[in-house]
């Protein structure tokens, strides 16, 4: 995280003209072309049941099926490593780099590398490290983050990507997406061909077979995992389902709920490395499987989070997420899932304000694919904030006055009347016809969007009385 | 030596006695899967599917037809090189024969082991335009096309070439995903890759406008074999 | 009317003679109208009203803020208040209903005493649309003489739909009166209220405010109805900001 705090990320964000162009023209398709995708699933709702249940199941005996699972891949001649920490598998990663003489690397969709900032890793050892999802190429040309986990470069206008790829590849200027996806296929296909490692992410491992499944649209990932001698493919520790019957069933509500397509293009299979009469594919193949703070999280009510299938509609459906882009998160997971994911993984010191960067719309529930209660967990970070005293000073001091008045019905009472007193006296300085215009801080924010209506001359209770007698 | 497959293992046992896990059940239960066996329905389905992604599906009346169809798309595309699947493993049997005769050459398909090697058969194989393969089977409700890599099947055929021809014989059609797998129950342990296949290569990356031809073939043609 | 879904597993089996009125605070302090127009719709379908006059804040804004033991303190309150009759609970708030339907027993379910007690309200509180479709099962023709409302758009509050997940009583009421009701764009997204989400979060909260007051305007109601006074405030208080002509009214209000 950088120095820069969330609410001065938010308000760059805001003002980014061109983030709000490209957001309201990709959040919305996606969001109907997922609504169109389930209502071609027969019986969507059944089969949105049956993989939750797939994976509250595969959690709760997580430690069971990647024994498992490591036990199967590694006999299909699959080497199976398990990194603690971001730090642990970066040395693994290296490690592999050089047992192997790499000295160039081509990358696919890993969400799991971003959490351990592997590209910097590599870089400082003087490898090359090549993205080849072409959103996560444009991230990495421009020098970012992906904001999206399923669309890295969504903040980009067509305009902007033309431009920046045509400078840093060097290749022929265009703002039409087909031209410049033409020119990416030439340029990037010589590195997939020259490239000594290939890594990649895992949507899913399969613990009956030891296999790992790479879902994917643009061939990069089966490139990636076939041409370099060497695949290495990195998984977060909850990214397991027990059988293939089991993937079949994620994998109906996976690409449905990120592209609104029936099925990815590429669904690949990988269950070890090539064999040896096999025409190709890779000579060896390593899993390194990362934890990285989820186990921890797997300790505590926020265990749901773990179901997560990484579609990525959670952040399309969210309104906040809709306003401020993936970015102003500040962390590698954005919108609803990264504001439970990223306190969970982190601690909740660094990250107390993500958990209230949300108006408990429930939207981000509504459309998971394995329905995540969300807004719950959102809840639960909120409390254990406020236990550690992370709340602004307002709101510490304010609530318990706030308790003591509204559990004490006449002086709850009393202080409405008061409350209506103080606000006819300001709103005649501010001569709007009894609406506030401005309000004091802390309460300030208000006013700054909005009015505030004048305090009825008499409540309800008033009112009520006065009829019943 | 740190034992970090044991500390995470730990870690992640002594977190589940702990942990909220809401709906989690003790098992899954089974379930049924799909069995369909009307091959003209099913064929009818992934049709609509795999053109609606831009594929397009030739249906030929007979194998006569079949091997004249894929020998003229093939000189159509201008190939006189293909990076093709075994005969054997070509569901057209006259199909080796005609393609001889129309002096269309399989490169060999073999990646050698060697760094060397590997990137300099890499380089000649990313050269060739057409890639012909057959299909382990065809699923019904995605339009898919199943692949199965092994000596004679190379994975290659079928992502590097800017097109690629597939043959896939109409009684290779499943339902489901599921009812493949149910059909084929060691599949994962004699091969080390399976790849469904939805179509051409594509990207929504830039402004999520539909871009086809990234990285894969930007042209699938499907023959469905009679 | 068709019912429209609800979390009551037992429905009562005859329609209550009279209820319970927990009005929320915003009614009793900013929009008392609202109350009394609940009150004139009640009576006139022939239902009692209680109102139990030491009411006072469910503790949605502490709960919303992580202040568990602040929220459960009123949330023991609230549920002393309305334990005292059997009638059921009627709020003309989706989201101070889906306080006490799905947040009390959640946040009491380790008290010997309150686990149970919310459980109960719980399983008798009604949001007002929800109470009149559901319960009540309006008919058309009880309506049929609230007319001479300019055009209306709806706007469906989050915890009401998503929450409560009461999605066709409100839409149904609006039919049955007869009023023009004209389509809203992004009708299912947050206004930006959240409580103190809004002032905390002021610029995101107002950024998602205009998307909804622009599609408002678009549809050229000249009213936005709701069922959460909460929402109307803040969207009210946007068009407000705005110059606006276009005001909020509760549901309860077109069809009183």
């Amino acid at each position: 995280m950088t120095n820069v705090t969330f609410y001065e990320r938010v308000e760059d964000a805001l003002n980014n003209e061109q983030l709000h162009v490209a957001l309201n023209r990709t959040t919305a398709r996606l969001g109907g072309l997922r609504t169109t995708a389930f209502a071609s699933l027969p019986e969507a709702e059944a089969v949105r049941d049956r993989a939750r249940m797939i994976r509250a199941h595969t959690i709760s005996k997580l430690a069971d099926y990647l024994e498992q699972f490591a036990a199967n891949l590694e006999q299909c001649g699959g080497y199976v490593h398990f990194a603690a920490d971001a730090a642990e598998a970066n040395q693994i990663v290296l490690a592999l780099a050089k047992q192997y003489q790499v000295k160039t690397v081509v990358k696919g969709k890993s969400m799991v590398s971003e959490e351990m900032h592997l590209n910097h890793e590599f870089e400082h050892l003087g490898i090359t490290v090549w993205e080849s999802d072409l959103g996560e190429r444009i991230v990495q040309e421009a020098g970012e983050m992906p904001s999206h986990i399923i669309a890295p470069a969504i903040h980009y206008t067509r305009e902007q990507v033309g431009d920046l790829l045509h400078k840093k590849l060097n290749i022929p200027l265009s703002h039409d997406p087909a031209v410049i996806v033409g020119h990416v296929r030439e340029k990037l296909r010589q590195e997939f061909l020259v490239a000594d490692m290939g890594i990649t992410g895992v949507n899913f491992a399969v613990a009956e077979t030891g296999t790992i499944a790479l879902v994917e649209n643009e061939g990069n990932g089966r490139l990636t995992s076939t041409a370099p001698r060497v695949h290495v493919a990195l998984m977060g520790i909850e990214r397991i389902v027990p059988t293939l019957d089991d993937l079949s069933v994620v994998l109906q509500v996976l690409a449905r709920s990120a592209t609104g397509q029936k099925l990815s293009v590429y669904t690949n299979l990988l269950t070890g490395p090539r064999r040896s009469p096999e025409a190709d594919g890779p000579e060896a193949l390593h899993v390194v499987i990362v934890d990285n703070g989820r186990s921890k999280v797997l300790g505590t009510e926020l265990a749901e989070i773990l179901y997560c299938i990484r579609c990525g509609a959670c952040l399309n459906a969210c309104p906040v997420y809709q306003q401020i882009g993936g970015h102003a998160y500040g962390s590698v997971y954005p919108g609803p899932v990264g504001a439970v994911l990223t306190p969970g993984l982190k601690g909740i010191e660094p990250w107390a304000d993500l958990p209230h960067a949300s108006s408990l719309c429930g939207a981000c529930k509504e459309v998971c694919p394995v329905r995540i209660d969300i807004p719950r967990m959102l809840l639960k970070l909120r409390e254990e904030g406020h236990e550690k005293g992370l709340a602004p000073a307002w709101v510490k001091m304010g609530l318990p006055v706030y308790r003591f008045v509204a559990t004490k019905p006449a002086l709850f009472k009393w202080a409405i009347k008061l409350s209506g007193m103080g606000a006819r006296l300001l709103a005649s300085a501010q001569g709007k016809g009894g609406w506030l215009t401005k309000l004091p801080p802390p309460l300030s924010g208000w006013t700054q969007h909005r009015d505030f209506p004048p305090f009825a001359a008499k409540s309800f209770s008033q009112q009520f009385k006065e009829m019943s007698e | 030596m740190r034992d970090s497959r044991k500390i995470v293992l730990d870690q992640i046992r002594n977190s589940l006695k702990s942990g909220v896990l809401p709906t989690a059940r003790a098992s899954v239960p089974p379930r049924e899967v799909a069995v369909n066996t009307d091959y003209a329905a099913m064929s009818q389905t992934f049709q609509r599917d795999m053109e609606a992604v831009g594929a397009k599906i030739h249906r030929p009346v007979n194998s006569f037809a079949a091997v004249d169809l894929v020998v003229d798309l093939i000189q159509e595309l201008g190939g006189n090189e293909i990076l093709a699947w075994d005969d054997a493993e070509l569901p057209l049997t006259g199909l080796p024969y005609a393609l001889h005769k129309a002096g269309i050459r399989r490169v060999d398909q073999h990646v050698p082991a060697d760094d060397a090697g590997r990137k300099q058969k890499l380089a000649a194989l990313g050269e060739v335009r057409v890639g012909l393969t057959g299909a382990s089977a065809g699923l019904a409700d995605t339009g898919s096309l199943a692949m199965i890599s092994s000596a004679a099947r190379p994975r290659l055929a079928s992502l590097l070439p800017l097109t690629h021809i597939a043959l896939l014989p109409i009684n290779r059609l499943y339902p489901t995903m599921a009812s493949f797998f149910a059909a084929h129950p060691v599949l994962t342990q004699d091969a080390s890759n399976l790849v469904f296949i939805s179509g051409p290569s594509r990207t929504a990356d830039i402004e999520m406008t539909l871009t086809v031809g990234v990285h894969g073939p930007k042209y699938i043609h499907v023959v469905l074999c009679p | 009317m068709a019912q429209s879904s609800s979390h009551h597993s037992a429905k009562p089996a005859e329609k209550p003679k009279s209820v319970q009125l927990f009005v929320t605070c915003m009614i009793e302090a900013i929009r008392p109208e609202v109350g009394m127009a609940v009150v004139r719709v009640l009576k006139r379908l022939g239902v009692q009203i209680e109102f139990p006059t030491d009411q006072t804040c469910c503790g949605q804004p502490a709960f919303n803020a992580g202040a568990v033991p602040d929220a459960r303190a009123m949330a023991r309150h609230t549920l002393d208040v309305l334990s005292r009759s059997a009638s059921p609970i009627v709020t003309p708030s989706g989201s101070c209903a889906d306080m006490l339907v799905h947040q009390y027993p959640a946040l009491l379910a380790g008290d010997a005493h309150y686990g149970p007690l919310a459980e109960q309200i719980a399983a008798r509180t009604y949001e007002f649309s929800q109470f009149l479709v559901d319960v009540l099962g309006v008919t058309e023709a009880d309506l049929a003489q609230t007319q001479g409302h300019e055009s209306v758009t709806y706007h469906p509050s989050c915890h009401l739909s998503r929450g409560l997940k009461v999605t066709e009583a409100p839409s149904q009421l609006l039919a049955a009166t007869g009023v023009e009701t004209h389509a809203l764009n992004g009708a299912n997204e947050c206004c930006g209220f959240g409580g103190l989400f809004a002032v905390k979060m002021s610029d995101i909260s107002g950024a998602m405010l205009n998307r909804k007051l622009d599609n408002i305007e678009a549809s050229g109601a000249k009213i936005v109805v709701g069922c959460d006074v909460s929402c109307l405030l803040h969207m009210g208080g946007g068009l407000h900001r705005r110059g606006s002509a276009i005001t909020t009214k509760h549901i309860a209000e077109i069809i009183s």
